[in-house]
């Protein structure tokens, strides 16, 4: 067994952590930039925030247009939708008068077959009572007849179907039942509509008034009124990353501060600002942030931005009050700053040159620590409905939006969680970095 | 040390009035009433309403009389459950989280001694690093995403081997603590496996180690023996906050499974500002939070014998 | 060190022995058909916040109270209004006799009698229970003056003769008042229970009485209800259910769901969210069109702008009721709304659409932008203001508001702010009439037009937006005392047109309900009115 610890002693050349020394940043710098794992999060992080800011102009699509003829629709091309009239009552009670070009082919006619809608016609049945409808698609299980669309009374021998269709290959099946409910004949057909836009969607839209409309494409597919994944999850980032940089920048700058003070202060208002964090933190965290986020409200056409923020600082800023007090009373004991202070430093001195610097570094930890936290809380807020108000997206608000067609829509919850993964993920591992990189007791 | 805890119940005394202050007028800043209702009523019954439940009282005096029914530890009458004491409501619900919790934190901490055992013997190999993997996904993916995909795993697997493996949803018997109790404890299990994996390593080079290898006490024994035991004393500093951030840290998890905890009250409670059980529930936890810091103090200042010592000098 | 380890020891044993000293309520889940006991499971979405049948008014309570108990009329097996423990009545213009069956009994075994009813009626009326529905039992004489505290709750116009017949003295004559007897509020209670429990009376299984087709056997808060058949009921041998479990109450959809791939509950509704994945799971759907009225409430106080009536026809002339119902909410089944008075709505009998008809009008961008036009003349401003659009914070609410929010922006420029509440504050700001817009719904108390017709009276608390015009409350009037049907249709085709002309409302859309239910449970009714769903009539096929 060869193991180090049992070799001979030999002289390690040890950093002394000499405050404010001008060799410290330089040293932390130094050593992220020959951390891997600090320069690979770093690099992330600057092209997730590029994203974030430049993305909305690279990729134009706007985020809030609908495309209500590609609801929850996956990743898609650019296409082409034609323009078909708006939606109206058809009249479903005509003669049959077109009989099947073959005997294969099913007595069940496609009249018109489009997202706007589809047409089927039927033959006339003489005993039939009632018509039921279903739609099915190559998803469905083939236990059941499909989703029931609708039941119809005779003489009725067609049906307009307008729901939610999006340019894939349908199933009809239409029952004919008798007065007693047995089934007198059964019929099915296969249809696949065309991307139609209608007139009513080009007038509100102020589209050019011609016969096909350029529908951009969807890299990340688009969401549950049809907006464009992509540049919602742009526009949610800012949101996202807003709210986890700038409530934890807010209630660690007033922590500090808070903290600072208090140590400086000393004696029984050091004592009595400690009594308040002590009871701050004594708040059950999770349900003041739910009780603050609803007094604090929303006012209408409000983002909810502010709420949130005012809960989370409100409650978040008493950790890093007691993180810098301690470490403020544990330097005020440091020989170098005893020195100063006997060489006549002013209070001033004291803590732009010898407090502040020595304490930046842990308050850069608890920041990039706090990061994620406050990601998370955003999603939380939003998985609970207290997040931000609609239209505003945010990637917890999509995430949660995505949940309950995980199965059926992946990429509506997928592409938001995995942003949110990532960005926790990268501060995470900055965290980590950062923190060896300044821990100089550490083995050089 | 008498004299210490006295001093300490004192002060959690006072942190739950001010939990209690804090919440009072939080609530009735929220707009809006408790009483009323998607179908109106007329003023008249309105104004019997407010008469029954004390609510056209002034603010202040409805706070004096609210913390003198909490000192005789009465906590009020719901105003949505009708007819139903709060107290009653937090002693049902309670339990329900506090068994999700307590099963949650003891999965988390085994599954974090078993992981951080692991990590350390096979350090720097495979394992190890599956093992950081695993932990860095377990705090990077929010926790309704795991909860979820949780749920539609059970039914999967359900359906797959034709028999109930697991139920779906829902609270009452055994098999349905363990999916919800994981999940919780899932965030707290990452956490603790680090934490470990770390003063593993840490002790890894402690002289009194050194030693005891050197005699040549087998290498599982001075694992169990030294290694361990130490390994464990920083997860128990971190407990006291642990327990309670599993235990009010339920919200998710119960909405997912539809467990009747009694997070998923408050929240209900939030959006039908029924001020009795949100004071209620916030008091009982805030109270809870003090008592489980407390006592987690006193019992690692007791175990630890370096701060039994730096006590006793103090 | 030794002992430092036997303390922590110690102190593993104290946490694992309150782990296992446990807390788990033991009962046996047996799925959500049990042919064997002759049982089913189901899940309610919420917890009945109540089960006092004299304050109640949400959907979980009467679901519940539906089951265990009866009025003096109930609805049938085909969903028509039928005697319950009224056997025979007799109804002339202002006076309505109930003679009650001699064998309806109380789940102890005594007798149901018309005393029960006085009870109950006086209880609900007094004024120091705030009951929030008392208003409903106002056709009754005396009953408003009672309720306001003006006379003594004895003056009341309802007498018990005797202990099988009960006479109601109307204050005016009342076409629906059958209709209304059938209502949780008219619901007879037992004068020793309340007494007994007071405060507490209904807050626990035990705390009521009982006299319907079930009995409520146990009820742990937020967790289970246990509904048995009551052997005392009078039409016992009608009933083939044995037990009705309700052992999860979660308003997730996707848990429901799951509940029911898993087999844990014996029906479940399906959301819009899931539908692909329990096609793709193969559960058989079914439809039903409960036909609440779902639409936008306009704010008619003076200095709103939406209490112009141009701007009002902009939006009605720019909305496309059929997008909305197909693409947005995307369930089949809903329609399109076109008036105040869902499609179904009947008064005595005869259907109010087949008589009057809505005046259906095509969506037309190019009339609205025109009428925006000239409200925006007219008020001498150069864009359209921002207006404030109301919501609750369900999803489904969310998503419509989104897409209303771009519709009218695209249609008209006009900016929705959409000012997304939870619940009780929504009311609050409902109340205080802070809204342009407020998205709202309805669905009826009783079977008759009437239930929706006095939603827009200008004396309706429910009237939040206030909507104010005489002729309204006049027609309202004749629709309310007049026993002539034919009368009756017109007037409330009066109503209709009258909201119409003054677009009081933006009607959004009829909702209907999409459910899997386990095919070996048969019988099973949806109700608009009363308990839904109706497992009274309901049995279980061994062979599906």
């Amino acid at each position: 067994m060869t193991d180090e610890r049992f070799l001979p002693a030999v002289y390690h050349q040890t950093e002394i952590n000499l405050g404010a020394s001008s060799r410290y940043w330089p040293t932390v710098w130094r050593r992220l930039r020959h951390d891997p794992q600090a320069i690979l999060s770093l690099g992330l992080l600057i092209a997730l925030v590029a994203a974030v800011l430049v993305g909305p102009w690279l990729w134009s699509v706007d985020p809030s247009q609908q495309y209500l003829n590609q609801i929850s629709h996956p990743p898609v091309g650019a296409s082409e939708a034609v323009v078909v009239d708006t939606f109206e009552p058809w009249s479903d009670q005509v003669a049959h008068d077109q009989a099947p070009n073959s005997a294969t082919e099913s007595p069940l006619i496609v009249e018109a077959a489009n997202t706007e809608f589809v047409r089927l016609r039927w033959p006339v049945l003489p005993n039939a009572a009632r018509f039921q409808i279903f739609r099915s698609d190559q998803q469905t299980a083939e236990t059941i007849p499909g989703l029931p669309l609708a039941t119809v009374n005779a003489p009725v021998n067609g049906y307009q179907d307008s729901l939610n269709l999006t340019s894939r290959k349908y199933r009809y099946r239409v029952i004919a039942l008798d007065a007693n409910e047995a089934v007198l004949d059964r019929w099915e057909v296969h249809v696949t509509p065309q991307l139609a836009i209608s007139r009513y969607a080009v007038t509100l839209s102020q589209l050019p008034e011609q016969g096909v409309i350029a529908i951009p494409a969807h890299p990340l597919g688009t969401d549950h009124l049809g907006r464009d994944m992509l540049a919602r999850m742009l526009e949610g980032g800012r949101t996202s990353l807003f709210i986890g940089l700038v409530a934890p920048l807010f209630y660690i700058l007033f922590g500090v501060l808070y903290g600072a003070t208090s140590a400086l202060l000393g004696g029984r208002a050091d004592a009595m600002m400690m009594n308040v964090v002590d009871f701050v933190i004594a708040l059950p965290f999770l349900l003041f942030m739910i009780l603050f986020r609803v007094a604090v409200g929303t006012e209408p056409g409000d983002s909810g931005i502010t709420a949130m923020l005012v809960a989370m600082i409100a409650l978040g800023w008493p950790s890093p009050a007691r993180l810098v007090r301690g470490e403020i009373l544990k330097l005020r004991e440091m020989p170098y700053v005893e020195a100063a202070r006997l060489m006549g430093a002013g209070r001033g001195y004291l803590i732009t040159r010898h407090l502040l610097p020595n304490i930046m570094g842990s308050i850069l930890v608890t920041f990039t620590f706090a990061i994620p936290s406050a990601i998370f809380a955003e999603a939380f807020l939003s998985f609970i409905g207290l997040g931000v108000v609609p239209p505003a997206p945010s990637w917890g608000a999509m995430c949660n939006d995505g949940l309950a067609r995980l199965l059926t829509q992946p990429h509506i919850m997928l592409f938001p969680a995995l942003a949110i993964s990532l960005t926790v993920l990268i501060f995470n591992l900055l965290g980590d970095s950062l923190r060896d990189a300044m821990t100089l007791e550490q083995k050089g | 040390m008498k004299r210490y805890i006295i001093q300490r119940l004192l002060y959690a005394f006072i942190t739950i009035w001010f939990v209690a202050t804090a919440t009072f007028f939080a609530m009735h800043w929220v707009p809006g009433d408790p009483l009323s209702g998607e179908k109106a009523v007329s003023p008249e019954i309105f104004a019997n309403l407010q008469a029954h439940y004390g609510l056209d009282k002034p603010l202040l005096e409805q706070y004096f009389i609210y913390m003198g029914n909490l000192l005789r530890g009465d906590l009020g009458v719901s105003f949505t459950q009708q007819n139903r004491l709060v107290n009653d409501i937090i002693g049902e619900h309670f339990v329900i989280s506090a068994t999700m919790g307590i099963v949650a934190l003891f999965m988390a901490f085994f599954g974090a001694l078993i992981f951080a055992t692991i990590a350390t013997v096979y350090r720097g190999r495979l394992p190890d690093r599956l093992t950081m993997v695993a932990v860095l996904i377990s705090v990077s993916v929010p926790g309704f995403v795991f909860a979820a995909l949780a749920q539609l795993a059970i039914v999967q697997i359900n359906q797959w081997r034709g028999e109930q493996w697991l139920p779906v949803a829902g609270w009452g018997t055994l098999a349905h603590v363990w999916a919800p109790a994981l999940m919780l404890g899932l965030g707290t299990m990452a956490y603790l496996t680090r934490l470990m994996r770390g003063s593993l390593i840490d002790i890894d080079s402690q002289p009194y180690l050194l030693a005891a290898r050197a005699r040549g006490l087998p290498p599982w024994r001075c694992f169990v023996r030294y290694q361990l035991r130490n390994a464990l004393l920083p997860a128990l500093s971190v407990m006291g906050p642990t327990i309670t951030s599993i235990t009010t840290g339920g919200f998710v998890v119960e909405q997912v499974f539809a467990i009747p905890g009694l997070g998923r009250y408050f929240i209900q409670a939030v959006a039908q500002l029924d001020y009795t059980v949100i004071m209620g529930t916030t008091v009982f936890y805030g109270a809870f939070l003090v008592l489980v810091v407390l006592v987690f103090d006193l019992l690692y200042g007791w175990a630890d014998p370096r701060i039994r010592v730096s006590r006793a000098l103090a | 060190m030794m002992s430092y380890c036997g303390r922590f020891q110690s102190a593993r044993y104290l946490v694992l022995c309150l782990l296992l000293s446990g807390t788990f309520q033991v009962c046996a889940e047996s799925g959500g058909v049990d042919p064997q006991s002759r049982s089913i499971g189901i899940a309610l979405t919420s917890e009945p916040p109540s089960l006092n049948s004299l304050t109640t008014q949400d959907q979980y309570g009467s679901f519940i109270l539906g089951h265990v108990k009866e009025g003096l009329m109930r609805y049938g097996k085909d969903g028509e209004l039928t005697g319950g423990v009224a056997e025979r009545w007799e109804v002339t213009a202002t006076r309505v006799t109930f003679y009650l069956r001699r064998n309806a009994r109380w789940h102890d075994g005594v007798p149901v009698t018309a005393k029960d009813f006085v009870t109950a009626w006086q209880a609900v009326l007094n004024p120091a229970s705030a009951a929030p529905n008392a208003h409903l039992l106002y056709p009754i004489r005396g009953a408003e003056a009672i309720n306001k505290g003006q006379i003594p709750a004895e003056q009341l116009g309802v007498n018990a003769v005797d202990d099988h017949t009960l006479v109601v003295e109307l204050e005016a004559p009342c076409a629906y008042f059958l209709a209304l007897t059938a209502y949780a509020t008219f619901l007879p209670v037992r004068a020793d229970y309340l007494e007994r429990f007071g405060s507490r009376y209904a807050a626990e299984a035990g705390f009521q009485a009982y006299n319907g087709a079930f009995k409520l056997d146990t009820w742990i808060h937020g967790a289970r209800l246990l509904l048995r058949k009551n052997p005392t009921y009078w039409d016992q041998a009608s009933i083939q259910l044995d037990e009705i479990r309700i052992d999860h109450v979660t308003s997730d959809p996707l848990a429901l769901m799951n509940l029911y791939s898993d087999g844990a509950i014996a029906m479940t509704d399906i959301g819009v969210d899931n539908l692909d994945l329990s096609l793709r799971r193969g559960l058989p759907l079914s439809q039903f069109e409960v036909a609440n009225l779902f639409y936008l409430r306009f704010n008619f106080a003076e200095g709103r702008w939406t209490s112009d009536p141009d701007l009002r026809e902009a939006i009605r002339l720019a909305f496309n009721a059929d997008e909305m119902v197909n693409k947005v909410i995307a369930l089949p089944g809903f329609r399109p709304a076109r008036s105040l008075f869902p499609t179904y709505i009947q008064s005595q009998g005869q259907s109010l659409r087949a008589h009057y008809p809505p005046d259906v009008r095509p969506p037309d961008l190019t009339q609205a932008r025109q009428k925006m036009q000239a409200f925006l003349q007219r008020k001498g401003l150069d864009a359209p203001p921002a207006l404030h659009l109301l919501t609750s914070d369900t999803p489904g609410a969310a998503k419509q508001a989104e897409y209303l929010q771009s519709v009218f922006q695209s249609a008209l420029n006009l900016s929705l702010k959409i000012d997304k509440q939870i619940f009780k504050q929504r009311l609050a700001k409902e109340n205080q009439g802070d809204f342009d817009i407020s998205m709202t719904g309805w669905g009826p108390d009783y079977d008759d037009p009437m239930t929706f017709a006095d939603l827009f009276a200008s004396w309706n608390p429910n009237n939040r937006g206030g909507y104010r015009n005489p002729e309204y409350d006049r027609w309202l009037e004749v629709a309310k005392t007049t026993l002539d049907n034919q009368e009756r249709l017109a007037a409330f085709g009066q109503l209709q047109a009258l909201l119409q002309r003054d677009v009081a409302l933006l009607p959004l859309y009829e909702n209907a309900l999409i459910y899997v239910k386990d095919s070996r449970l048969k019988g099973v009714q949806r109700r608009r009115f009363g308990a839904d769903p109706a497992f009274h009539y309901a049995w279980i096929e061994e062979t599906p």
